[in-house]
């Protein structure tokens, strides 16, 4: 599994690269626009991420605008529907505008900070990943 | 002709010999709802024009207009027309042109009759198909068009319920956000109200400390009558002022809702001689008999808050003796009823007084209500004692009411719900115990302990240093916290007393710089001394270390026990070991619950992440300090936001709600907020930083 993690909070970004780490390749970008280049050029490459954890407050592009890049490059790049990348949201913040934003954009999940593993592993289930 | 089929339709007949017109007249006239006869091209236009027959039936050779002409016109006015031509055909051209104009028949000249019928019979047949291909095109025209109407109708109601649903979501997301703001504003003027009513108990409690410290210290020179008089008015009025603080101090808990109901076991037959001796000295001042009254069959240790039972007691036997002049009091308590694992005990407080009139029974247990004015200017009081106890019994389950004859007396009732516990052991000590130990306590005095005494204000310096010398203590007292290190660096002593504030330093950063030195008194009992009763403060204090914590104003003769009682632990233990088993319930300010989950429980995997935030939390929390200083709000409400995903990681809940604080604080402007809570976090995340540091080390 190719992975990637949007995280510009250090310990944070550490902690779910050792726990994502288990189930394959983790790349990690702390910024926005870092992170649209990576997905952007591992799409064309023809191997792209399986699994996106990005968080929203992040400087540069902020995650929701990221969240919405992505799904564009992938449309670009004729990756439609369900074939795309899982992306689930890492974020603190936990209002129904910033949920209910990322869902229409999108996402595959989304997750509360401090990130329990244990939920990690089941999300990762529910969106068929494992 | 007997039998003929008549066509509904009309027919025009165009030819220019009369004969011909004569005949087919004669044929036709009756098969035909009307026949209308023309004797050229023209006049059978004009007809057509006219009547609009649906078939005409005309001849080929016509003077002015012939019958191709005429064929012509019509379809150009009225393509469904049928039209038969009847004609010698002699030339094919004209055959050809007449299929190309749409004549419908032909008849070759000299016509027959039959074959001029077939025609016609063709053309009606043409005519009702047509006319059903019509009508069927109309029906579905028709019904096309109910269907739109229909969709139509559906569409708009449907808008219209998806209007009135956007309006009500609308509406909702309207109301969710006042709501959060309001409830955003509430917490703020709630923690506003806090931090006030904290400091003000710290003001009101200093100076009362040393009213209360001076009182003690005079009593025990030599005194002639009337000064020891005086002074007994004014320790009087000292308590009576303590009381007071504490009854608004309480109001004010109930109302943040911060009362919690402690369980734990004790017994009731100790609570009531307890109420019953320290009651009776006041009773017997005023003549008045305190009788008391012990249902046997209530079980001997019970599970429950003993604390607030007592404090409705004391209220309540107060009360009683308060408005009392003669005769006798009872307390008692009566076993209501009981199940398998718990009771429920009915208690009261009788008294032959002043009573109250059924009109005053109801105000009774509301906010600053005495019955009557001139009783308050009589009696004195807050006029709180009740409603606290009613706060007070209710939030145990239970209920509270009064019995009363006026001018005869007045009984109080409260029942309240206590659990029997699973195993009747002893080893709950109730508090009625510690109290006699306590007063054991008092009697040793051969020892010669050397005590370090921090203590900023003078005053209050003077009188504990004072009192604990006379009670054959080695005392070192000092003002500030630089002074107190030099004291601790230089020698060795057997226990700090420690106000929480000093000038310099505060008391828990003393705490921690001794317990990462290396002085002599690394691991010495440290006591705090607050005139700050919070209990998150109590939590703070032992959080950095301290031992113990004691509230200001104390009596001196209870703070020396309490002193004696560190002392005699820490000489039983090994001075190691004696922290730790004291701190151990003392909730640390971190939680590696997630972490663990995610090293799986690998000591090497939670250091590394210690390590990480050690070594980068600095990077954000100065960029926050400095945002606040600046009042920068964006970068304040952004940096606060990062750390409190960082500290979540170790669930150090605590500094997060400092964060979400000064989050919201910044986001909403509020740049005062900013500055207190700046001072909050730092206390918070220093205890983190601490306790991470200490847990690296151990």
């Amino acid at each position: 599994m190719k992975i990637l993690v949007v995280e510009d909070e250090f310990l944070s970004r550490q902690i779910l690269s050792d726990i994502l780490s288990e189930r394959g390749k983790v790349d990690a970008a702390a910024d926005g626009l870092e992170a649209i280049e990576l997905f952007d050029s591992a799409v064309r490459s023809g191997i792209p991420y399986d699994l996106v954890c990005l968080d929203i407050m992040i400087p540069g592009v902020d995650g929701q605008n990221v969240l919405s890049h992505f799904r564009e490059i992938e449309w670009d790049n004729n990756i439609r529907g369900l074939t795309g990348a899982k992306i689930v949201m890492t974020t603190a913040l936990s209002d129904y505008r910033n949920i209910s934003k990322a869902f229409n954009s999108q996402c595959d999940a989304y997750l509360t900070k401090p990130i329990d593993p244990d939920k990690l592993e089941q999300t990762l289930k529910d969106i068929e990943l494992l | 002709m007997a039998e003929y089929v008549k066509f509904p339709t009309t027919l025009l007949i165009a030819d220019d010999d009369k004969n011909n017109i004569d005949i087919l007249l004669r044929y036709f006239q009756n098969r035909f709802e009307n026949v209308y006869p023309a004797g050229n091209g023209i006049e059978a236009l004009e007809i057509f024009l006219r009547h609009r027959p649906e078939i005409i039936l005309s001849d080929f050779q016509m003077p002015g207009m012939n019958g191709l002409h005429l064929a012509q016109k019509i379809k150009e006015i009225e393509p469904q027309t049928q039209i038969v031509i009847m004609s010698a055909f002699d030339s094919s051209d004209l055959f050809v042109k007449a299929i190309e104009i749409g004549v419908n028949f032909f008849v070759q000249k000299p016509f027959e009759i039959k074959k001029i019928l077939q025609s016609l019979e063709n053309c009606y047949k043409n005519i009702e198909f047509h006319r059903k291909l019509t009508k069927a095109e109309n029906d579905l025209k028709s019904l096309n068009h109910q269907l739109e109407d229909k969709i139509q109708e559906r569409t708009d109601s449907l808008q219209k319920i998806n209007s009135q649903l956007i309006s009500e979501i609308n509406e909702r997301k309207l109301m969710e956000e006042e709501l959060t703001m309001a409830k955003l504003a509430a917490e703020f003027a709630n923690r506003t109200k806090d931090t006030f009513l904290a400091n003000m108990s710290h003001e009101l409690r200093t100076p009362l400390n040393g009213i209360f410290g001076l009182v003690n210290l005079l009593q025990k020179t030599e005194l002639n009558a009337k000064q020891s008089n005086y002074l007994q008015y004014l320790q009087k009025g000292a308590k009576f002022l303590l009381e007071i603080i504490n009854d608004i101090l309480d109001i004010s808990s109930i109302e943040a809702g911060r009362f919690l109901v402690v369980n734990e076991p004790f017994s009731i037959g100790k609570l009531i001689d307890y109420l019953f001796f320290s009651q009776s000295l006041a009773a017997s001042k005023k003549n008045l008999l305190i009788k008391k009254k012990f249902d046997q069959r209530i079980p001997e240790t019970l599970v429950g808050d003993e604390g607030r039972i007592r404090q409705v007691l004391t209220n309540l036997l107060g009360n009683a003796i308060k408005f009392s002049d003669k005769g006798e009091i009872e307390l008692g308590v009566e076993l209501e009823e009981q199940t398998q694992d718990a009771v429920t005990l009915l208690f009261y407080v009788k008294d032959n007084g002043i009573g109250i009139s059924e009109n005053n029974r109801n105000k009774l247990f509301k906010r600053f209500s005495q019955v009557d004015d001139s009783l308050t200017r009589r009696f004195g009081g807050t006029g709180l004692g009740l409603f606290i106890s009613k706060q007070l019994v209710e939030s145990m389950g239970g209920r509270i009411w009064v019995d009363s004859v006026e001018g005869k007396g007045s009984t109080f009732y409260f029942t309240t719900r206590l659990e029997i516990p699973k195993e009747l052991s002893e080893s709950g000590q109730s508090r009625t115990d510690m109290i006699d130990s306590m007063a054991d306590q008092l009697q040793i005095r051969d020892h010669n302990y050397r005590i370090l005494i921090f203590e900023d204000n003078h005053l209050s310096r003077m009188v504990i240093s004072e009192f604990f010398t006379d009670y054959g203590y080695n005392v070192v007292a000092v003002g500030t916290g630089r002074e107190g290190m030099e004291e601790i660096e230089k020698s060795k002593f057997d226990l700090v007393i420690m106000d929480i504030q000093l000038p310099d330093y505060n008391g828990r950063d003393m705490t921690t710089m001794i317990r990462n030195g290396n002085s002599p008194n690394k691991s010495i009992p440290i006591i705090a001394l607050s005139a700050h009763s919070a209990a998150i403060e109590e939590q703070m204090a032992l959080a950095a270390g301290m031992d113990g914590f004691i509230t200001k104003p104390v009596e001196l003769p209870v703070l020396e026990a309490k002193i004696l009682g560190y002392l005699n632990i820490s000489n039983k233990h090994n001075s190691e070991l004696r922290p730790a088993a004291i701190k151990a319930e003392v909730p640390p300010p971190v939680d590696f619950g997630l972490l663990n989950k995610v090293v799986k429980g690998k000591k090497e995997g939670l250091d590394r992440y210690i390590n990480t935030l050690l070594t980068h939390y600095k990077d954000d929390y100065n960029s926050l300090l400095n945002a606040i200083d600046a009042k920068n709000l964006n970068a304040a409400a952004d940096f606060s936001h990062k750390l409190k995903a960082t500290f979540g990681n170790f669930s150090a809940h605590k500094v997060m709600d400092e964060l979400q604080i000064i989050r919201e604080s910044a986001l909403s402007g509020n740049i005062d907020v900013l500055a207190q809570q700046k001072v909050k976090l730092q206390n918070e995340v220093t205890k983190v930083i601490n306790y991470l540091n200490n847990y690296l080390n151990s």
